[in-house]
């Protein structure tokens, strides 16, 4: 599809034009991966064009913009967030998958952003529902929201050890017997 | 605005509820010592929690001494010893603070009387911090700069809540951070951005009417429509908040004081809250 078509452009449309058209379809669609990615793609390609050369928007690889999601990592864990977001907005928006939204969302945390995190671990989970690692990001923010912080109860803090009422005892020690018998031996002779 | 930071007496145990009224009460005594008698009514927790905090991760221990109540001699209270170093710059950072709003509320307040008022207690207060400036410089240029940026924020008239919620943060961040040597300063600093973060966000809930009638900036205000809805994505951002800020402090692992700052933090905090919403 045409990229100024889906921007509801008239080709050949300025820059200004471009960026605010490009600004309110993102606002309208925020909520739907699908059609932000549409989007997405339709901006970029009019920027490349513009800026010459014809562009073809890679499908999979960060191989084009020369860094990879990995070392955005390495740098987080290493604590150097404003490197690793520096290297996530070098990044071309069409190449933002998943895991650039939920880094993002990272940093974001890390900087105390909190809301603009929450929004980024949202999109992400929507983006690959199946990534336990982007769902449990955006669950505990959800779970954060509606209860604060909350301190395990101490009550329930000694569920190391399992509960050992004189009931337990007596079955356990029937079911040791019943082994043993089952091997040909015999734990308690009386039954 | 202020006063917003409190522990949760019902959850707090007495020894720690003492310690707490403690610090409280020898704040107030160091703010009457260099700052004279009406000094001590600027006197608010949010400020206690600041010296608190500070102690809590301070080389140098404070000991404590009965000792009573100079406006009330009927009430016993314990006394700080030591930690005047900490006590002295919270003292510093509210007289400060002080002036900064006077001059803020003497912009902003349209009723001409109570506009008056204020011009007429600025002196005062300029005084003070005057006094303040020389002892610690930098906490009037954080200040400073923290209210600049706030007005920027503001005439930009931004609905993102993080931004909003920037300058305060960023300013709590450095308050309790500086000149303290300490295992873990990014965790500190972490810490006061959320602390400040959270004062700024149950002060713009808090806010939201009178903001509304008087036409001021509310970050909730200007994001969402609908009254029910605002309060709730405000309630869950402050809490989203409180959230982070007890991860942190687990992080923290404070030298004293961890029972008080975690009361404040898991029922102190949520009750402050519960109070705004049904407001």
């Amino acid at each position: 599809m045409n990229p100024y078509e889906v921007l509801g452009l008239a080709p050949g449309a300025g820059d200004a034009q471009v960026k605010a058209a490009y600004k309110a379809k993102a606002r309208l669609f925020a909520n739907d991966p699908a059609q932000m990615r549409e989007i997405d793609r339709a901006y970029d390609e009019i920027v490349m064009n513009q800026m010459g050369g014809g562009y073809a928007p890679p499908n999979d690889s960060y191989a084009q913009s020369g860094v990879s999601l990995g070392e955005v990592r390495a740098k987080i864990n290493a604590g150097r967030i404003d490197e690793a977001d520096s290297l996530l907005e070098n990044m071309p928006v069409t190449l933002r998958s998943a895991e650039w939204y939920y880094l993002k969302g990272t940093v974001q945390h890390r900087k105390g952003w909190l809301e603009d995190a929450a929004q980024n671990f949202e999109r992400a989970a929507q983006m690959e529902p199946n990534n336990a690692e982007f769902r449990r990001a955006s669950d505990t923010v959800r779970q954060n929201r509606s209860a604060g912080y909350r301190t395990e109860d101490p009550s329930k803090k000694n569920d190391g050890c399992l509960h050992c009422s004189a009931c337990d005892m007596c079955s356990g020690l029937l079911c040791a017997d019943c082994c043993c018998e089952c091997m040909g031996g015999d734990l308690i002779p009386c039954c | 605005m202020f006063g917003y930071v409190k522990a949760f007496r019902p959850e707090l145990k007495g020894k720690d509820y003492d310690v707490y009224q403690g610090v409280y009460c020898s704040l107030c005594r160091r703010l009457g010592h260099d700052y004279g008698l009406l000094a001590r009514l600027t006197l608010n927790y949010d400020f206690a929690l600041l010296a608190l905090a500070r102690l809590s991760v301070a080389e140098e221990c404070c000991g404590f001494e009965a000792g009573r109540c100079s406006f009330n001699p009927t009430k016993k209270c314990l006394n700080c010893v030591g930690g005047a170093e900490q006590l002295a710059f919270a003292a510093a950072a509210a007289m400060i603070m002080c002036y900064y709003k006077v001059r803020d509320n003497i912009a902003d307040e349209r009723s001409l009387f109570k506009r008056l008022a204020f011009r007429l207690i600025r002196p005062y207060f300029s005084l003070k911090r005057k006094k303040a400036m020389k002892q610690y410089p930098q906490i009037d240029e954080i200040i400073a700069e923290a209210m600049r940026d706030q007005a920027q924020t503001e005439q930009s008239r931004t609905t993102g809540i993080d931004a909003a919620a920037h300058p305060s943060a960023q300013a709590m961040s450095r308050l309790l951070t500086m000149g303290l040597q300490t295992e873990k300063p990014e965790t500190l600093e972490r810490f006061g951005y959320l602390v400040g973060r959270w004062v700024y966000l149950t002060d713009a809930l808090d806010d939201c009417e009178k903001d509304r009638k008087s036409g001021s900036y509310n970050v909730f205000n200007l994001k969402y429509e609908k009254e029910e809805e605002k309060k709730e994505a405000a309630a869950g951002a402050i809490r989203l908040t409180a959230a982070g800020l007890g991860e942190c402090f687990e992080a923290l692992k404070p030298k004293r004081f961890g029972a008080i700052l975690e009361n404040i933090i898991q029922f102190g905090m949520e009750n402050t809250l519960n109070n705004v919403l049904k407001k």
